[in-house]
Order: structure tokens, then sequence, then C-alpha cells
């Protein structure tokens, strides 16, 4: 056991090495440079700059500093903010988004798994119709149309809930973004769960554990939860990535301050050296939680040998 | 006793006099059988079709052009842009006083042709790599479905973000740039259908008459996938369109005076206090196009799947 998380976790390092390589020549792709300013700095300033940032050495020197201050959990100087590096301006940030992304990532969960069982309990009855019903709708709805009409209701018509902000995290402020991104994960979920809890109990262990007569609630909670499980663990992976883009939009649209609007705004602002910073930050949580998935899945399947 | 025997001396005589014709059914023609009785389907496929002439001939019903801008509605858009039809702006206007109907229909163009477009590039490329890995094997195989791998962990709505901003907003690189990362899935699909394929006799026949291996990868084996291709393509249209709308509600797709449903919906949303219809039209129309294909690629996976006979 111990051997395959160890080997699941070696395996991330060459997806990292690419990740890093492929920021990086994407950077330096990038049509001139951000010191280029309409008057022209005179070339002796130019040239001190670039050797303050590295620029003047050749491309793979410049990628090993790189690496190693990456190492050292260094992501570079903001280009475009010259007072602050990229860790000032990005860690704050994740904690907004890590707290909105994980409130939403338990309701997903939760609520989803909740509803679909629901449904597939009561296959084919008016609860399993309305509860897929309202999931397609969850599917079908992207987080940038959820997150307009919740604030169009809740903030404008109603006048609840704020219309965005952070505020230090109160939960007033947090309501709206996670019900926001979390719609269509619970959508997802939900529907997941159904025909996974459908395909269990028609298998031949539920009808072996209902001729011993157990009782009803000892098979589901008992027998069938397990394997009901794998495919919404299997889920997890594309579920984070989907927390990953949608805070973006929530980002973005609430104006939390979270990682998503330091990425955007970034990319408007030409800011490489953040966009490359929010990009690898992603990219490393991302490549680590692939691998966290895939060791829960290989706890929880009994066919999965490592 | 007697009657049955009776008529099965019928029938038998009847086979010896007239052979009935049996005909044998293709798995296409079992498919497209089992998909017309999904009326779910078959009506969102209609209604896909609709739209898609909406997109194209749209503009042919339109006084406007989804450039220009209406100097009279632009003093007072939220009031004098409202949908109507005495001014012919059939869906109002947008803040800047531009036809909403003929934006509605430019935005569809883009919308579709980028979820269209993106989709077959992915799909060539997923289903030519996914061959070709399953049908080497061996070493090769494994080097492949390792990039595949690498690939398949690395951030790409970042990335495609990161690519745009470094070759600037053109509408044929966003096809390319999410064509070209989307293949991932459809070539694991793929390559899991070839291995189950590679060692069936008609590979073998084939081998056996000389034909080489390439020709065999896209004579025989690519058409025997195409079923499971057909079904994820179904489903990664409509994930393509959001995709382009995500990026262009940010504000980093189409550039004006050209537009999508995203970046319509984008600019709906900053003004839907006062002018909900410009947020509520574009939005329709892409909430029905992706309900629409989502229930034609539920159906088609239906009709398609072997797992469901």
């Amino acid at each position: 056991m111990l051997n395959f998380i160890l080997r699941r976790l070696l395996e991330a390092i060459p997806t990292l090495l690419v990740l890093t390589m492929v920021s990086f020549a994407l950077m330096h792709m990038a049509p001139g440079s951000p010191f280029l300013t309409e008057k022209g700095l005179p070339a002796e300033v130019l040239a001190n700059i670039n050797a303050k940032y590295h620029l003047d050495l050749p491309i793979w020197e410049q990628y090993l500093i790189y690496l190693g201050n990456l190492l050292q959990g260094d992501l570079g100087p903001s280009f475009r903010y010259l007072d602050f590096s990229v860790n000032d301006l990005v860690w704050p940030g994740l904690l907004v988004s890590a707290t909105i992304g994980g409130w939403s990532l338990l309701m997903a969960v939760t609520v989803g798994i909740a509803t679909g069982m629901m449904a597939a309990l009561k296959q084919n009855q008016m609860a399993d119709y309305t509860i897929m019903t309202i999931a397609m709708m969850g599917v079908v709805l992207p987080t940038f149309v959820m997150a307009p009409i919740l604030v169009l209701l809740f903030s404008i018509y109603w006048d609840l809930l704020p219309a965005g902000g952070w505020n230090g995290g109160q939960w007033q402020y947090l309501v709206l973004p996670v019900v926001a991104m979390g719609t269509h994960q619970i959508a997802q979920i939900s529907r997941i769960t159904r025909g996974s809890l459908l395909e269990v109990l028609h298998s031949n262990f539920i009808r072996t554990a209902q001729a011993k007569g157990l009782p009803y609630r000892v098979i589901i909670m008992r027998h069938a939860f397990k394997p009901m499980m794998l495919p919404v663990v299997s889920y997890l992976a594309p579920l984070f990535v989907g927390v990953l883009t949608g805070s973006v939009i929530i980002d973005v649209y609430f104006g939390t301050g979270g990682i998503g609007q330091h990425f955007v705004n970034g990319a408007i602002n030409r800011d490489y050296s953040m966009v490359m910073g929010v990009t690898v930050l992603v990219g490393v949580m991302f490549i680590l939680f692939n691998a966290l998935a895939d060791i829960l899945y290989g706890v929880i399947d009994p066919k999965i040998r490592y | 006793m007697i009657k049955t025997k009776q008529a099965l001396t019928n029938f038998a005589e009847q086979l010896e006099n007239k052979p009935l014709e049996i005909k044998g059914r293709s798995l296409w023609q079992d498919a497209r059988r089992r998909f017309m009785r999904n009326k779910a389907a078959v009506l969102s496929l209609v209604v896909i079709g609709l739209i898609t002439l909406f997109a194209i001939f749209g503009s042919y019903f339109s006084a406007f052009n989804y450039e220009d801008i209406d100097w009279v509605i632009l003093s007072n858009p939220s009031e004098l842009g409202k949908p109507s039809f005495n001014n012919g702006h059939y869906f109002g206007t947008d803040q800047l006083g531009r036809d909403l109907f003929a934006r509605t229909v430019q935005g569809g163009q883009i919308s579709l042709l980028v979820g269209v477009l993106s989709s077959s590039v992915a799909i060539v490329i997923g289903t030519l790599y996914g061959a070709t890995s399953g049908f080497i094997g061996g070493r090769v195989d494994m080097i492949m479905m390792r990039i595949v791998e690498i690939l398949s962990a690395l951030p790409f709505m970042f990335l495609v973000i990161v690519l745009m901003l470094v070759f600037g907003r053109h509408i044929i690189l966003i096809f390319v740039a999410i064509g070209a990362v989307s293949w991932l899935d459809m070539a694991r699909i793929v390559r899991g259908q070839t291995l189950s394929l590679k060692n069936k006799e008609f590979i073998e026949a084939a081998y056996a008459c000389g034909v080489v291996p390439w020709r065999i990868v896209v004579r025989h084996i690519v058409p025997n996938v195409l079923g499971i291709v057909l079904v994820y393509a179904s489903l990664m249209i409509p994930s393509m369109i959001m995709f382009e709308s995500f990026i262009s509600f940010l504000g980093l797709g189409v550039q004006e005076p050209e537009t999508s449903w995203g970046a319509l919906i984008s600019e709906g949303v900053k003004t839907m206090e006062l002018s909900l219809w410009q947020l509520a039209i574009p939005l329709s129309f892409l909430v029905v196009t992706l309900f629409c294909f989502n229930f034609v690629g539920d159906g088609l996976r239906d009709a398609l799947d072997p797992k469901e006979r």
C-alpha cells in the first residue's frame, strides 16, 4: 500500500516538470518584453533591468533559475505590480479560493450523493423524475450563468444576500459563490450516484442479501454503499478541475479576490509572471489531487492490485 | 395440440413454396431505429437543426447588421432598446444600440462553429492517435499512453488562456487550441476499443492479403470504432460550446465587433437590472442548444452502446 502511494506520487514528478517547461516556454514565446514602454527606456537601464530579472542569460539557464526558485516556493516578482512578488498576491487569494472551493466540494459530494441515492431508490417515481430533471438543468447551466441568475434573484430582486465582495469571509458573502459553484457539481454527482446505485442494486450479492432477509437499510448502507461510491470517487478528479475552473468565474464575477481573479487580471494586463505563477500553482494542486483521487480509488476498490 | 401441429405444417409448407425474405440489419440500421424511438433525442435533433438554420440564414431576416449602431436608441438603450416588432429590433438592442437579433445570429455562428470544428479537431487527432497506439502495442503503446497521461494531468483551461494571451485572440486559434487539448479522452477510448479489435479474424485476413499496417488502421480499425466516437463527439460539442462561452465570458475569447453567445451573455450580465432581455435572449439560445446536444448524446449512447442491448 505504502509502495503504491509512493509510486503514484513519484509518477507526478515528470508531469510537474512538463508543466513548468510548457509554462516557461509559453512565457518566453510571448511577444514583447514586459518592460517595453511607449517612450522606450535608455539602453543602460534596460540592460540593468534585464540583468536583474536574469533576462540576459541563455534560456536554459533562466529555466533552471526559475525552477530553483520554484522549488523554494518562490513564484518570482510580479511584472505589473513592481513592489509585490507573485507570492504576496497569490497566497491570500489561494486562501479565499480554497474556502469557497472547499465548501462547494463538500456541498457537491453530500447533496449530490444524497439526492442521487434518493432518486435511485425511488426509481421511475415522482421523486426520481423531479430530481433528475433538476439535475439535467444543473448539468446544462454553466457556472457563469448560475452566478448572475443567483445574484439577480437573491441580491437584486429579494435583497437577501450581498452580490459580491469577500469581507473577511463572513457567511453571507460565502453563500452565493458556494452555491453558484456547487450547483453544476451537485447535478453531476447526483446523476452518477443514481446510475451507479441502480447498477449495484441489480447485482447478485444484493439479491443474496435480500434472500438472507437483511433489513433494507442494512442492505443499502452496508452492502450497496461502497460499490456505489466507486464511480463517484473516480469523478473526484474532474470535480476538482471543475472547482478550479469554476473559481475563475466565481472570483471574477463576485470579486472575491481569489486566485482566479489574479489569473484573469494577469491575463488581461499581460502580467506574464503572475499568469505563470497561478498556472503552475493550480497545476501542482491539480496533479497532487489527481494522485490523491487515484490512491483513494485504490483503497476503496478491492479489484485494484498495487 | 393438433391445431399447433397444423399451424406448423402450414408454416413449413409456406417456407417451402415461398421462402421468406430475411433481411439482416446492420449495426447502423439497428442504431437508427433505436434512436428514432427516443422522442426526446429526435426532438432535440430537430431543435438543433432549427438553431443551426437560424445561425446560418438568420441574418436575412434582419434589417440590421451586427456591427451597426442605431444612434436613436443609443441615447437610452434600456428604454428604447426593448424587443419590439415596430422598429425591427425583434430581440431589442444591446447597450450600444446594436441589433441583438443580428448579434445573436452572429454569436450563434461562432458558438456552433467553435463547437463543431474544435470537436472535429479533437476527434481526428484522438481517433488516429488512439488507434495507432492500440494497434502497434508494446513499448510504443506504453510511451504514447504515458504521454497522454502526462498531458491530461495539466490544467488545460489555464493553458488555453495563456496560449491565447501569447498568440493573440484569433478565432481560428481558439478552435485549434481547444481542439488540440481535448483529444486525450478520445485517444484513451479508441485505444481500448482497438486493443479488443486487433486480434479479430478480419484484421488477420487483412494482414494475409498484404495490407500495410497504416491502411489497416485507417480502413479497418477506425470504421469499427466510429460508433463510440460518434457518441463522444455528440457529448463533446456542447462542452466545447460551453468552454468557448466560458472564455468569452471572461473577456478573453472572440474580439469585438464579432461576438459569441458567451460574449453576449457576459455583456447582458452587466446590465441585467435594467435590460434583462440582453441577458435572457442569448442565455436561452445557449441553454437550449446545450440541452439538446446533451439529449442527442444520451440518445446516441443508448442507441449505439453495446452494453445496453
